[in-house]
């Protein structure tokens, strides 16, 4: 019985918690993107840095009534791309492209939030990129991240996760259509 | 001695729940509208209207499993029915993407702004002073957007827009209500549905169905196909006639009194009823619930719920 009034001020404490805006620091939690080591003749790609073109910078939505704010959103999305390349592509982040750039890629976010439906949650990030193609073509794609699932207690680190899960499925497709404007690689003899 | 203290104890707590109950359930008995005083119309003076937008994207809406219920309740159907709810909320969001993708730059802010422009022109007691949308989660900021507002008051629209869990038709809905900032009538506003003070605050929604919808019914995918084709058309027309409900049952419903003795609205005898949506603050979801026709075109009718809602449904 004596542990009860201790118990229950942390519970209160821990659901007043869960109702509280919450701002996520976001830059310390870019989704580590898995490939194979870029080869030594791979083409290189120079990434510029992300633009935000979000009505509101700050705004990323909310869950469980729960609203939810992000600073780094833009160091979050520049890590991701700065990971971008594959065994046919090297990236490059540098502020001046190198003289060996076969593509640019200049993204620009669209949407980044969070949102609920009854007790499930969804993330979700549209990037557009401007796309540079070796022959001077110049491109536009979208591409969508999204990631529904169970929304546990509406906490900071189940949001971070499902966000970087929204972000992990629009790099992947990003990464998937420079690979396929690349002119095909040369075999090393 | 020990036990006759630890019973008296007891009838309080009894005593001080049965307070809390009869407190809830007369707060049930009484409507969430607020109606406008028409006395108070002479002293609205220039509004500066803020329309607020917790969403980035249209919504969507799944069918809410009731398992729990029909059991009659437990842990265990609990969780089976947030399991089979998150099920469906996937789907949805798969679903719903190729729409999202046409409606990127799509703001219903700005539509809502420019409907209740054109329909708030009727109320000769209204001056329709600047417009803004704000893209924001919540209304936090309320305070402060009243204390710097331009004119005599605030006409708040706090908007969403969702697809039915079956993606035949798309809900706009709103909370509006109206903020005076200075005047004569900053003394006469309340604090009403936790909202700052305010002199009147109704809720709105209006759902219309795809005009082309075939007969049968439609898997999603190809429901939300339809609505994506030509750039969205489809998704872009039914949301502009849901803000233009909007703004229509907004410029009736000023003028519409309240009920005596702030009881529920009531249809008149042997009225039949209908079913619509009813927007709860803050939910992902709208609850179905029956109201009377208070207003109808050949296209349209407005229904009126117990505790004052207005609702648009098709015919």
């Amino acid at each position: 019985m004596r542990c009860l009034p201790p118990f229950l001020g942390w519970l209160c404490l821990s659901l007043t918690g869960c109702v509280a805006p919450a701002k996520l620091n976001l830059g310390q939690a870019a989704p580590a993107l898995k490939h194979k080591p870029s080869a030594a003749n791979a083409s290189l790609v120079h990434v510029a840095a992300a633009q935000d073109c979000r009505i509101n910078r700050e705004d990323l939505g909310n869950v469980g009534g729960r609203p939810f704010s992000g600073q780094d959103l833009l160091v979050w999305i520049d890590l991701t791309m700065s990971q971008l390349g594959t065994e046919k592509f090297r990236v490059s982040v540098h502020p001046i492209p190198p003289e060996d750039t076969a593509m640019r890629v200049h993204p620009r976010l669209l949407k980044a939030y969070v949102d609920s439906i009854t007790t499930s949650k969804t993330s979700v990030i549209v990037i557009e990129v401007e796309i540079v193609c070796p022959d001077g073509t110049t491109l536009m794609r979208r591409f969508r991240g999204q990631d529904a699932g169970a929304n546990w207690s509406s906490g900071e680190q189940e949001v971070i996760q499902s966000l970087r899960r929204a972000l992990t499925r629009c790099t992947t497709k990003l990464r998937s259509e420079i690979e396929s404007l690349l002119p095909p690689q040369k075999a090393q003899y | 001695m020990q036990q006759r203290r630890f019973n008296a104890r007891d009838l309080r707590v009894l005593g001080f729940l049965s307070l809390i109950a009869l407190a809830g359930f007369s707060g049930c008995a009484t409507p969430n509208r607020l109606p406008l005083n028409p006395a108070h119309k002479t002293g609205v003076g220039t509004a500066q209207t803020t329309v607020c937008l917790a969403q980035q994207e249209i919504g969507t809406d799944i069918t809410r499993s009731n398992i729990t219920a029909v059991t009659g309740g437990g842990l265990l159907f609990a969780l089976v029915d947030a399991g089979i709810e998150n099920s469906r909320a996937k789907k949805a969001e798969k679903h719903v993407t190729p729409v999202r993708d046409t409606l990127i730059g799509y703001n219903l802010g700005e539509v809502l702004n420019a409907s209740l422009k054109k329909q708030l022109a009727t109320c000769d007691w209204l001056k329709m002073g600047t417009f803004n949308v704000q893209q924001v989660p919540t209304l936090a900021g309320l305070e402060s957007w009243i204390k710097t507002a331009e004119g005599d008051c605030l006409l708040l629209v706090d908007a969403q827009y969702r697809f039915t869990p079956q993606f035949d038709a798309i809900a706009v809905s709103a909370r509006i209500s109206l903020h005076p900032r200075k005047g004569s009538l900053v003394g006469a506003a309340k604090v009403h549905q936790r909202l700052a003070p305010l002199v009147y605050y109704n809720a709105f929604s209006a759902t219309f169905r795809m005009t082309d919808w075939p007969g049968q019914a439609l898997a999603a995918e190809d429901a939300v196909k339809r609505w994506a084709e030509d750039g969205g058309k489809r998704a872009r027309a039914a949301l502009n006639l849901g803000a233009d409900e909007i703004a229509r049952m907004l410029a009736f419903d000023l003028e519409q009194p309240g009920t005596v003795g702030n009881a529920l609205y009531k249809a008149p005898a042997g009225a039949p009823k209908y079913d619509g949506a009813l927007p709860l603050p803050g939910a992902s979801t709208a609850l179905v619930v029956s109201g009377h026709k208070v207003y109808e075109d050949n296209a349209r009718k407005w229904l009126r719920f117990p505790t004052g809602e207005l609702a648009s449904i098709g015919k």
